[in-house]
């Protein structure tokens, strides 16, 4: 076992989880049974959990909660109800027919057949819900795609149009459906991102406001804006050195204004 | 109307309620983002980590432990976890599974910085964290937002294993004395 002395050193890269596996192991194994070691992990892990605060602060796309409902409802599950369960007559003890227990070599091989078994069940558990995560995140995109095509499916309004001489190449289509309260915009051929990232804005009684990161499809990108049509007088795109700005910075790549159609 | 804590709307998302998990989205879905962005440095990953760490709350509601502390440490600690496997993963590191336990370990109930850590607001963090020597803010800023690990972080800064255990170390009791009077 570890000494106190050798795992000072330790206490603060375990909770900011900078140990490597031997390391970890050994700690582990230590705090099981060291409560001061316990106290110490739990001053440090109130610091640990202010870390968090000081990352830029940075807007997540609005279609991710879309994403999160739509998957937590696809799993949604009927809240059990408790059951009335009737008296069990008692039963008369059985006593077991072979005394295998008598015999340490069959107890032992039995007990590690039973650990075996159970770190096997575990792992597959942990499997499966990781699994199950990636499963989910397919099937809300897949949500996702399918929206798009309802949106440009039952689009009453369609737009058409080319980059800026910020994005020369540049084409892209905009339409908007009112049963669906959202647009869909696909744009092609857009200037290398060196890192940076595509912007959607939409534009509204002078008032831009932004509208969601722009996303890969096999060819191009694109992005869902969610709202009504009425009023907004264009959607425009550009790149941002800085992501979740509440005002576009960069150049405009493109510009439909839907008051010219 | 009184505004729901976090655990109340926890209970309530143990019960498959939408709603409350969908306003837990609300309160911590921009953190939860910025944490994960921050560890990966891209969006889509980012999308990815904060989309499994809400299924998990989603599913392990029922199992949420108070005395581990509250709903955002918990929810954080999981963007965290599954972030930095995410980065070390890319990055081919050998992969350590580092359990949730090494950052929820359960604290004593009274133990004081449990509540220190839901009255910690930004300014104070940041504050504390600029008056560290740099080669200690260096070094934990490399192991909790880079996901390396000790001897990692001694290789890549050309610095003795020893010295960045101690810089850590050192790092963190100094930000423990900053952070005291929130006491």
């Amino acid at each position: 076992m570890l000494r106190h002395k050798g795992l000072e050193d330790l206490v603060a890269g375990y909770v900011l989880s900078a140990l490597d596996r031997e390391e970890q192991r050994r700690f582990e194994a230590h705090l099981a049974t060291c409560s001061r070691c316990g106290r110490r992990v739990a001053e440090f892990q109130a610091l640990a959990h202010a870390l968090p605060l000081t990352a830029e602060e940075i807007e997540p796309p609005l279609e991710l909660k879309e994403r999160l409902l739509a998957a937590v409802r696809a799993e949604r599950l009927p809240v059990a109800v408790p059951q009335v369960v009737p008296p069990v007559r008692p039963q008369p003890v059985l006593r077991p027919r072979g005394r295998w227990f008598a015999y340490p070599a069959v107890a032992a091989t039995t007990m590690a057949a039973v650990v075996v078994l159970a770190v096997a069940v575990a792992s597959l558990a942990l499997w499966t819900n990781r699994l199950q995560d990636r499963v989910a995140i397919g099937q809300s995109r897949l949500d996702t795609t399918y929206r798009a095509i309802d949106i440009m499916g039952r689009a009453e309004h369609r737009w058409a149009f080319k980059g800026t001489e910020a994005a020369p190449n540049a084409s892209g289509a905009l339409t908007h459906s009112t049963l669906d309260s959202a647009f869909c915009l696909l744009v092609w051929d857009m200037p290398p991102a060196n890192g940076q990232s595509y912007q959607a804005w939409t534009i509204k009684d002078g008032v831009t406001t932004r509208a969601g990161a722009l996303r890969p499809t096999v060819s191009g990108l694109w992005a869902i804006i969610p709202g009504e049509m009425e009023g907004v007088d264009a959607v425009q795109v550009t790149r941002e050195r800085e992501r979740g700005l509440a005002q576009p910075q960069g150049p405009v790549l493109m510009s439909v204004s839907l008051r010219s159609s | 109307m009184e505004t729901p804590t976090d655990e109340v709307l926890l209970q309530c998302v143990a019960m498959q309620d939408e709603q409350a998990f969908a306003s837990l989205y609300d309160r911590y879905g921009r953190l939860a983002f910025s944490l994960a962005y921050r560890i990966l440095g891209d969006r889509a990953g980012a999308e990815d980590v904060v989309q499994e760490a809400f299924l998990n709350l989603w599913r392990m509601a029922r199992s949420f432990d108070a005395r581990r502390g509250n709903a955002r440490t918990w929810l954080l600690a999981l963007v965290h976890h599954r972030a930095i496997d995410k980065v070390r993963r890319q990055r081919g590191q050998p992969f350590t599974d580092h359990s949730l336990d090494a950052v929820l370990a359960p604290g004593e109930p009274e133990d004081v910085w449990n509540k220190v850590a839901t009255i910690i607001d930004r300014e104070a963090i940041e504050k504390a964290l600029a008056q560290l020597p740099q080669e200690q803010r260096q070094v934990i800023d490399m192991a909790y937002f880079g996901g390396y690990t000790h001897s990692e972080i001694a290789e890549l800064t050309r610095v003795p294993l020893g010295t960045v255990k101690g810089r850590i170390r050192v790092g963190i009791e100094k930000l423990k004395r900053l952070l005291e009077h929130h006491r």
